[in-house]
């Protein structure tokens, strides 16, 4: 991976910032999208310290390293590799990505306002670990999380065929 | 153990994983004056498990999705993993004073996602409703530390290979 210019976490600092020290000042119509804003930035720097992370390992396989950078199956194979160290932790990304999902796209719900401050907390226990979970990832489990991919994708495939 | 019955009829396999596989070769179909027709007798004690197993889960879910109950079917030992987990969740919410239809739902189905693809998890979602919230909330609690809870017990109770393919989602 090329220069870092960016640390994802400043996402999620800066989502704690606008609901802690702005909420009061954003006009009154803008509010839930500042919500749904501050959960998806929790998700995505979630996601991408993870990947970061991950891409910075050394591991051979050129190809799946290509995708973890590159493309849309970064966020299967970052939630699986973590769900293979720490089942736990891997539930709290997917719970993250469910709220992200509702907060982008499901426009006919008001998100309710405890939300964001459910997301925080997810998005903190999980950085209090990530360190660790990072440190035990070895390339078999990022190979044996996309594989497991793979056949998901296989029997969705066979399913609709 | 894998054991094997043969006949000219086909074969019937008991697998290492405790599947039953009923092998019956195509011509069987095509071969004229060959077959009349299949029966399949199944075990009245078996018919009486799956019901049990049917019966025990609609006490602790209320939102379920048939096609994934139909997949649990063909995983039994699974489905019996499963069922101990939701007893489980069951037990610890009503120690915190929480009981489904009044303070909460649960639901068992499959969450793929539509943009990544292989994101296909079976999901078990505890759904809060407002007596639940104001319920944690009195005695101190909030969602997130109700998740932590849900997903060390998952952990706890499923195999570990299972506790990989199963998420617990709490909204």
């Amino acid at each position: 991976m090329s220069h870092r210019v960016f640390e994802p976490k400043t996402f999620y600092d800066l989502a704690i910032h606008v609901k802690n020290q702005l909420f009061h000042i954003i006009p009154q119509e803008l509010k839930q999208a500042a919500d749904r804003t501050c959960i998806s930035r929790t998700y995505y720097a979630v996601f991408l310290s993870f990947r970061d992370k991950i891409l910075v390992l050394p591991f051979q396989n050129a190809e799946l390293r290509r995708r973890i950078e590159r493309t849309n199956d970064a966020h299967a194979i970052v939630a699986e590799t973590i769900r293979i160290i720490d089942a736990d932790i891997g539930d709290f990304i997917v719970n993250l990505r469910k709220l992200r999902n509702d907060a982008d796209y499901k426009t006919d719900i008001a998100p309710s306002p405890d939300k964001v401050a459910y997301a925080f907390k997810i998005a903190n226990e999980i950085f209090s670990k990530s360190a660790f979970i990072v440190s035990k990832i070895k390339e078999s489990d990022i190979i044996s999380a996309w594989s497991k991919i793979q056949r998901r994708r296989q029997k969705e495939r066979f399913y609709l065929e | 153990m894998i054991n094997t019955y043969t006949s000219e009829c086909g074969t019937v396999t008991m697998t290492d994983g405790r599947r039953l596989i009923i092998n019956i070769p195509e011509d069987m179909f095509t071969s004229p004056g060959y077959l009349s027709s299949i029966s399949l007798r199944i075990n009245t004690e078996a018919l009486g498990t799956i019901n049990n197993m049917l019966n025990r889960l609609s006490k602790l879910v209320n939102k379920i999705d048939f096609e994934t109950i139909n997949n649990l079917l063909f995983q039994p030992t699974v489905f019996l993993d499963i069922l101990t987990f939701l007893e489980e969740v069951h037990e610890f919410m009503g120690r915190i004073g929480l009981y489904m239809y009044e303070h909460f739902q649960v639901e068992i189905s499959r969450w793929i996602d539509d943009e990544v693809e292989g994101w296909n998890y079976l999901q078990i979602k505890v759904i809060l409703l407002g007596g639940g919230m104001n319920e944690i909330s009195r005695r101190g609690i909030d969602k997130f530390m109700l998740l932590k809870s849900l997903v060390s017990i998952a952990t706890q109770i499923l195999p570990q290979q299972l506790r990989r393919e199963v998420v617990v989602l709490v909204e």
